[in-house]
């Protein structure tokens, strides 16, 4: 009886544990979040600056401006990898390699922003805007930082939940110039490598729009025209965007499927292993399986 | 006199820790590469596309089996009662969020279309009780075997779990995963089979339909 009840105990006290566990993550990640990540298809609420229609900005959080200041070391430029803070999927992110920024003479900092802002009043000529546009600046002190010449940065941002492919499109301050743009892990979620640093939006294919959503949150700010640092949009044509892409996955799955072929011999190998020897003698017909 | 034999062990055997230890790797190094294979096949859909979750879940079962994984044959009654210990974590682990949400008013998270909720359900499902067999049992066991003991397996399978949801949820997911998962493995230490934690797990991600 004391063993049963021992055991009794000991299971309550297990499943308090896991019960506290799984409260502390909730309370951890924010208690806008769901019961688990996990499921097919589950992504926090898209954040929006301008709500298209059927969308109720009053019950959507606002999408959260970042800014992050880096000291420079040597003399160089410190590499970026920064994200707005969106929880648990940021929604903008900008990502630049230590040294590829040109400093001004006496620059002791960067700084890197990523500001959510309602769109300017020149749209892309070729689709539609696929959520929020971003204005991207890095600067020292005031001076806006071109990239070193050849060198790369990478911008990635995410859309609202639409399943389709869109195109990153990078902003001027004159027109919209789509960029070689590849899909990141999660649906709706695209990067692309730019060769300077001004406003940046997802746009999907399809007729031009002719005005900006209808509502926007306040406080946002317009685009300035002429907001680009000096160098050029990457000027690409996202024509070659789906080629590359699927070529990388087709990689990814045949690596994959190897490794999954691998573990799965080794795991077979382990097993037969894991077999006690055939009987010597007397014995009949197969070892035990008993397990 | 009967005597009895001495067990034959072959020189080159090698310790049964020290093999289920090489097995927990070789299940994870499997995950990643099964997680690889959904994201990659899943395109433009990503965590979104069905089809490469059904591939996803029947990649985990397959590595579950291969590792020598099987069900145990408990009796209708203990199955019954991991069902009810599998309902109530899944309870408990909608309750705050739902109880936020109607308290608060926080905006739903985007659900496929109505069309697609036998098809979306059936996958989910898959995922759920595939994830369940691979960690909480495959992996839980290999590792247990390792002579660690149940704390390093619910640990262990925690952390998978949690790890493995990162390219779809990104890093803020990490907390709730984690701690869902420790919960899924005391589930399956308080139970004694998958059952459980296979129950509440999907239990929480179909509800996803249906409150969020």
């Amino acid at each position: 009886m004391g063993v049963v009840r021992r055991a009794a105990r000991h299971r309550r006290a297990v499943l308090a544990a896991g019960a506290a566990a799984a409260l502390a993550g909730w309370l951890a990640t924010g208690t806008n979040a769901p019961p688990l990540y996990d499921s097919v298809g589950v992504a926090p609420p898209f954040r929006y600056v301008c709500a298209p229609a059927g969308i109720n900005l009053s019950l959507h959080p606002a999408p959260n401006p970042a800014t992050q200041t880096l000291p420079v070391t040597n003399g160089q430029s410190p590499g970026v990898g920064f994200t707005t803070d969106e929880v648990p999927i940021p929604q903008a992110q900008v990502l630049v390699q230590a040294g590829e920024l040109v400093l001004p003479p006496g620059a002791t900092a960067i700084t890197v922003s990523l500001t959510p802002v309602v769109p300017p009043q020149i749209l892309p000529s070729d689709g539609v805007l696929d959520g929020n546009v971003y204005d991207i600046p890095v600067t020292a002190g005031n001076v806006a930082l071109p990239l070193a010449p050849g060198a790369l940065a990478t911008v990635v941002l995410r859309g609202p939940p639409t399943g389709k492919l869109a195109t990153l499109e990078q902003f001027d301050g004159r027109t919209w110039t789509p960029l070689n743009s590849t899909p990141v892990g999660t649906a709706d979620i695209f990067g692309a490598n730019v060769t300077s640093f001004t406003t940046f939006a997802l746009v999907l294919p399809g007729s031009p729009q002719t005005h900006a959503a209808a509502g926007c949150l306040p406080g946002t700010t317009l685009v300035a025209p002429g907001v680009s640092s000096s160098g050029s949009a990457t000027s690409t044509a996202s024509a070659g965007a789906g080629g590359e892409s699927s070529n990388t996955a087709l990689i990814l799955i045949g690596v994959a499927v190897v490794a999954l072929l691998v573990a799965g011999g080794l795991l077979l190998l382990l097993r037969s292993s894991g077999r006690p020897p055939p009987r010597s003698g007397g014995g009949r017909g197969r070892p035990s399986r008993r397990r | 006199m009967i005597v009895a034999a001495k067990p034959q062990l072959g020189a080159a055997q090698p310790r049964p820790s020290a093999v289920a230890a090489l097995r927990a790797g070789i299940l994870m190094g499997g995950l990643a590469a099964a997680m690889t294979l959904r994201l990659a096949s899943g395109g433009a859909a990503g965590s979104t596309s069905q089809p490469a979750a059904v591939l996803f879940a029947a990649v985990l079962l397959a590595l579950g089996l291969l590792s020598g994984w099987r069900p145990v044959r408990g009796s209708w009654p203990s199955r019954a009662r991991g069902a009810g210990m599998g309902l109530g974590g899944a309870t408990l682990l909608c309750a705050l969020p739902l109880a936020h949400r109607l308290w608060v008013g926080v905006p739903a998270v985007p659900r496929p279309a109505w069309g697609m909720l036998l098809t979306w359900s059936l996958a989910t499902f898959c995922v759920a009780v595939a994830e369940e067999v691979l960690l909480r049992g495959a992996l839980f066991d290999a590792v247990r075997r390792t002579g660690a003991g149940e704390a390093a397996a619910v640990a262990v399978a925690a952390v998978a779990f949690a790890v493995i949801h990162v390219p779809m949820y990104g890093p803020g997911a990490l907390p709730l995963d984690l701690g869902v998962g420790v919960l899924l493995g005391c589930l399956r230490v308080a139970s004694g089979g998958v059952t459980a934690p296979a129950t509440a797990h999907a239990g929480a991600d179909l509800a996803l339909w249906w409150v969020w």
